[in-house]
């Protein structure tokens, strides 16, 4: 412990809130507690702004989307509910819908998503750690991505990064509406095998069943 | 409903199963016409609706595949943020219309939350701007609200299963049921249990005097956490209080009025259990009004505690305890 009176530096998180459970550190960001919304930030704020970048393709841009989602968590203007999924993936969806809509909100950056590079091929591997030890989760995502084939992949990216529905992935492709349906079924199916030990969740038992 | 059906989409001639939109759908990538008719399908498939929430957890692992990039200067892009810290707290208020306009909104469990109409889809983004996400209930400006007249309701539970590293005990929700359900008067309960929560948190935060952190303020009034009172057994004027959040994980104790410390000087915790050595859970010092707000360590589970003290030590610390106790908590 030490002096109160230095405590609550704002260049960096309490010990405290350090070593918080996400839900608690969301709680205290929407209640205005400057450390849990730091650690929220140390923890996630990399997440957050590596998928902001990869949709909108523009370093300051993915600056401003991230800022958004994490004053959103600061303003309480968001309703995170555990029982509905982990809170990365629900500031990724945060995240996601943000930077399309900022994408879809300025018609000049077209042609930057157009030019951005869809494929991440062969930067899949694990990052290393730097606190926020995910590297299990990167692990498994990354070797589940690379099960898929190159245009099932394609076609996810399109749709997941790009904002796309199906029809416009085919257009883009210059495609057919089936084959890229199918792709993308295709591939989502396999990733939620392959993935079915993160998620908890008895996917061939279910599937059997159904 | 679970009948193949042909579609001509684009000069092409589809035969497809209603359940090979599931995908997509939770992917966003159907357009408008495609989500209404999957979505319909949706309420009636227990199929359907079974895969829908793992399908949904999986594609939000899917950023986990990126190259991560260096992460922006915490203190730049959270600078608006903290800019606000001095202002007042939002706490995000329960919507209030006249009984007679209160929506009665039916759901099924795969129904919508409030701000979406497709529960598990994540690329919600209507023609006409951003949409939100699939856990959001409140929208910013700009994003698509509730009509005129129409508010929105607290989201129905989920079949998405608490995941394990939660810490948090579930909130009490009900498991979901078909046929639809009627949520209004289970919706303003909730809405009413949380306006009331907060207002107890927010006037505690009132208060003169130190807290705790908001974050632990609450978190100790979750489940798994408690607020112990100690008592001024040898400093009358001054008191203390223990919040512990979530079996002992995290904790904070707050004092007030204590006495000034000599140069030197600490004040330190003690937990005392029987037939076990006395064990601290740490030093802090206090301002000039003898006020501290500081993490301490909670070393044994807190049922086993047969008392909790406070006393003066030498600095930096002390081995076991040599001065009088300042501060009691007895169970």
């Amino acid at each position: 412990m030490s002096d109160p009176s230095t405590e609550s530096s704002a260049a960096a998180p309490s010990e405290t809130a350090v070593e918080a459970s996400d839900e608690i550190l969301l709680l205290g960001a929407r209640f205005r507690d400057e450390d849990a919304l730091t650690a929220l930030y140390d923890r996630y704020g990399g997440l957050v702004f590596t998928l902001a970048l990869r949709i909108v393709g523009d370093h300051d841009l993915a600056e401003e989307v991230t800022q958004d989602v994490f004053l959103r968590c600061w303003h309480g203007l968001a309703q995170y509910d555990s029982l509905r999924g982990t809170l990365p993936s629900w500031l990724f969806g945060i995240t996601r819908n943000r930077a399309i809509g900022l994408l879809r909100g300025r018609q000049d950056q077209a042609p930057l998503r157009e030019h951005a590079p869809l494929s991440d091929e062969g930067t899949h591997e694990p990052s290393t750690p730097d606190g926020n030890d995910d590297s299990p989760v990167r692990a498994a995502v990354g070797q589940a991505l690379a099960e898929l084939s190159g245009p099932q992949r394609e076609a996810i990216e399109l749709a997941y990064y790009g904002g796309l529905t199906q029809t416009e992935v085919a257009d883009q492709l210059g495609e057919p509406p089936g084959a890229v349906k199918t792709r993308i079924r295709d591939g989502l199916r396999r990733l939620r095998r392959v993935l079915a030990p993160m998620l908890g969740d008895n996917v061939a038992e279910r599937d059997a069943a159904s | 409903v679970n009948e193949p059906t042909a579609r001509l989409q684009d000069d092409e001639l589809l035969v497809v199963s209603p359940h090979d939109d599931l995908e997509a759908y939770v992917l966003g990538a159907l357009g408008a016409d495609e989500r209404a008719s999957f979505k319909a399908h949706l309420e009636m498939c227990d199929e359907c609706g079974a895969k829908a929430d793992t399908y949904g957890r999986t594609i939000g692992l899917l950023p986990y595949g990126l190259r991560r990039q260096p992460v922006p200067d915490g203190a730049r892009v959270l600078a608006r943020a903290r800019a606000e810290v001095n202002g007042p707290p939002t706490v995000p208020a329960a919507p209030v219309v006249p009984a007679s306009e209160t929506p009665t909104i039916e759901w099924s469990p795969g129904g919508p939350p409030p701000a979406s109409d497709r529960p598990w889809a994540v690329g919600d983004l209507p023609p006409d701007g951003p949409a939100n996400d699939r856990h959001e209930a409140v929208t910013l400006s700009g994003a698509p609200g509730p009509p005129p007249g129409q508010v929105w309701e607290p989201a129905p539970p989920s079949r998405v299963q608490p995941i394990p590293s939660a810490p948090l005990p579930p909130a009490t929700s009900q498991p979901p049921q078909r046929p639809r359900i009627r949520l209004a008067s289970i919706a303003w309960a909730a809405a009413l249990a949380f306006v009331l929560s907060v207002g107890l948190i927010v006037t505690a935060w009132g208060a003169t005097g130190p807290h705790a952190s908001p974050s632990v303020e609450i978190g100790s009034r979750l489940p798994g956490g408690r607020i112990l009172s100690l008592a001024g057994t040898g400093a009358p004027t001054a008191r203390g209080r223990l919040f512990v959040v979530g079996e002992g994980r995290q904790a904070e104790l707050v004092t007030d009025s204590l006495r000034p410390l000599a140069p030197g000087r600490v004040y330190q915790l003690w937990f005392f259990e029987s037939g076990q050595p006395i064990r601290t859970g740490g030093t802090f010092l206090v301002n000039q009004q003898g006020d501290a707000v500081a993490p301490v360590t909670i070393p044994a589970p807190l049922d086993r505690a047969r008392a909790i003290a406070v006393t003066e030590e030498a600095a930096p610390s002390s081995p076991q305890p040599t001065g009088a106790h300042l501060l009691d908590w007895t169970p």
